[in-house]
């Protein structure tokens, strides 16, 4: 499976693709894990205390009682010091870090999912970042595409997902759990929805479809994903579903 | 032609890039569109367009110690995809330059930057430049440490990794991973004692043998033009 979730910060992607790891390891078998690094300073994957697993970490925040592991990659000395270089270094990190996530070696993994990505870059650079806007070196909603190319000729069956959720329950959010280190700020948050919508729309990828978190639970978006994802899974996945479906039922059968 | 010169700081690798630029377009009638000189932290970052620059020019000051001031993880986080980006785009281009590049991020890393054990990472460049771009070219510059301690006296590099009693460690740790690297066309040159076009001359003679069929055809094709 190939997920590109998107979306804008608290419309609730990160825990989404929490939930469809569980999902994943449930109806697939499979270990589904997401690279969510990509807003900066978070761009590193978790990091894990010792004596805890990345698991844990994750039931723990879906629980109510620790931080998104995605905003966990580093210290908060570290962020500020990501935050302090030059556009042009967090430009050139950037770049290398996406032509990184689609290599080869990715790819030949069965499953290849991401948080962001692309999309990220091509809405938060020109606005928070500094760079990459129309025009300039690198510009973002051109290299976007560059990407997609690429995407498209290693693995068409890619799923672009956008998460999507109204104004108000993003600023509702913002809030009431504040991101450490966050990016969007409030008097933004209709220009950044409007700014991810579009990037979808504009997405070169053939699969893909919308969540709205505005009015549903965790789970109930879970389950909308698992709906609309049904049409656009690759044969292999949907004969592992099949398989783990029937071994299900025959084990009831024999009980 | 797809070239990579390693060699400690101070060796000549970069002086002999920009030579190498020229050469490339000169006598191959090729186009490199960048030296690819930005694996030796603090300057990771920009290409210097215009020509020869001991250290890059738009780089500031304040940008090379903000760089310094990451963690050692982050450090070799962006480093890391440094080398792979470069490393996926070899194929892609006819001619490339690129001074450092993983051998010269490994051996600074280790010695100066915390990073851990390199050694998977290194084979698995190694593996992807023999793929994807199996004519490229492993030059290793070197020099005696008192000519590198003579160069450093004479022109220090401001924030530069090489500290001089380490030269002779540095020099040795170049030479290892030289021989131990697996990619098959390999040369290195000596510049203790050779003026830049002496050492330009001497790669010329030494990358003859390597160069590719469609190196040798453009080269054809611009001395005959010259003629």
């Amino acid at each position: 499976m190939r997920l590109i979730l998107v979306g804008c910060e608290y419309s609730g992607t990160s825990t989404l693709g929490y939930h469809i790891g569980k999902w994943g390891k449930k109806a697939l078998g499979d270990e589904l894990g997401f690279h969510d690094h990509w807003q900066i300073p978070h761009v590193s994957h978790p990091s894990v205390p010792e004596g805890k697993t990345h698991g844990e970490m994750v039931d723990d925040f879906l629980a109510g009682r620790g931080i998104d592991p995605s905003l966990s990659g580093h210290t908060d000395d570290e962020n500020r010091a990501f935050l302090a270089l030059a556009p042009k270094q967090q430009e050139s990190f950037q770049r290398y870090h996406m032509e990184y996530h689609l290599g080869d070696a990715f790819y030949e993994d069965p499953h290849h999912n991401q948080i962001g990505f692309h999309i990220n870059e091509a809405v938060y650079a020109p606005r928070y970042y500094g760079y990459g806007g129309a025009g300039e070196y690198a510009d973002r909603s051109w290299y976007a595409r560059r990407v997609e190319s690429d995407i498209m000729h290693k693995a068409p069956d890619s799923v672009l997902i956008l998460v999507k959720a109204s104004a108000d329950t993003i600023k509702a959010r913002i809030k009431a759990n504040p991101h450490p280190f966050g990016l969007v700020q409030e008097d933004d948050v209709e220009e950044v929805l409007a700014d991810f919508q579009h990037q979808f729309e504009w997405s070169w990828l053939r699969h893909k479809f919308e969540i709205d978190t505005t009015n549903s639970t965790p789970e109930e978006c879970l389950a909308e994903f698992a709906e609309n994802i049904e049409e656009h899974l690759s044969d292999t996945d949907r004969a592992k579903i099949m398989y783990r479906r029937q071994k299900k039922a025959m084990s009831r059968m024999n009980a | 032609m797809r070239i990579i010169l390693i060699g400690c700081e101070y060796s000549g690798t970069t002086t002999l890039a920009f030579r190498i630029w020229e050469w490339v377009h000169e006598e191959i009638g090729g186009y490199v569109n960048h030296v690819h000189d930005h694996f030796k932290i603090p300057f990771t970052v920009t290409h210097d367009d215009d020509g020869y620059a001991p250290t890059p020019r738009d780089f500031t000051v304040e940008e090379q110690e903000q760089f310094l001031a990451l963690s050692p993880r982050i450090k070799e986080n962006i480093m890391r995809h440094n080398v792979v980006y470069h490393v996926s785009g070899l194929p892609g281009m006819e001619d490339k330059i690129i001074v450092g590049l993983h051998i010269e991020d490994a051996v600074y890393g280790e010695l100066y930057f915390e990073y851990g054990p390199r050694r998977q990472f290194m084979d698995s460049i190694e593996q992807k430049i023999l793929d994807t771009a199996p004519d490229t070219v492993l030059c290793l510059v070197t020099a005696t440490p008192e000519t590198i301690r003579r160069r450093m006296a004479a022109h220090p590099h401001p924030r530069g990794p090489l500290k001089e009693a380490d030269a002779e460690l540095v020099l040795r740790r170049f030479q290892e991973e030289y021989d131990r690297s697996r990619l098959k066309h390999k040369i290195s040159l000596d510049t203790s004692d050779t003026s830049v076009e002496e050492s330009m001359a001497e790669f010329a003679r030494k990358i003859s043998p390597h160069l590719t069929g469609r190196d040798r055809e453009r080269m054809a094709s611009t001395s005959s033009e010259g003629a």
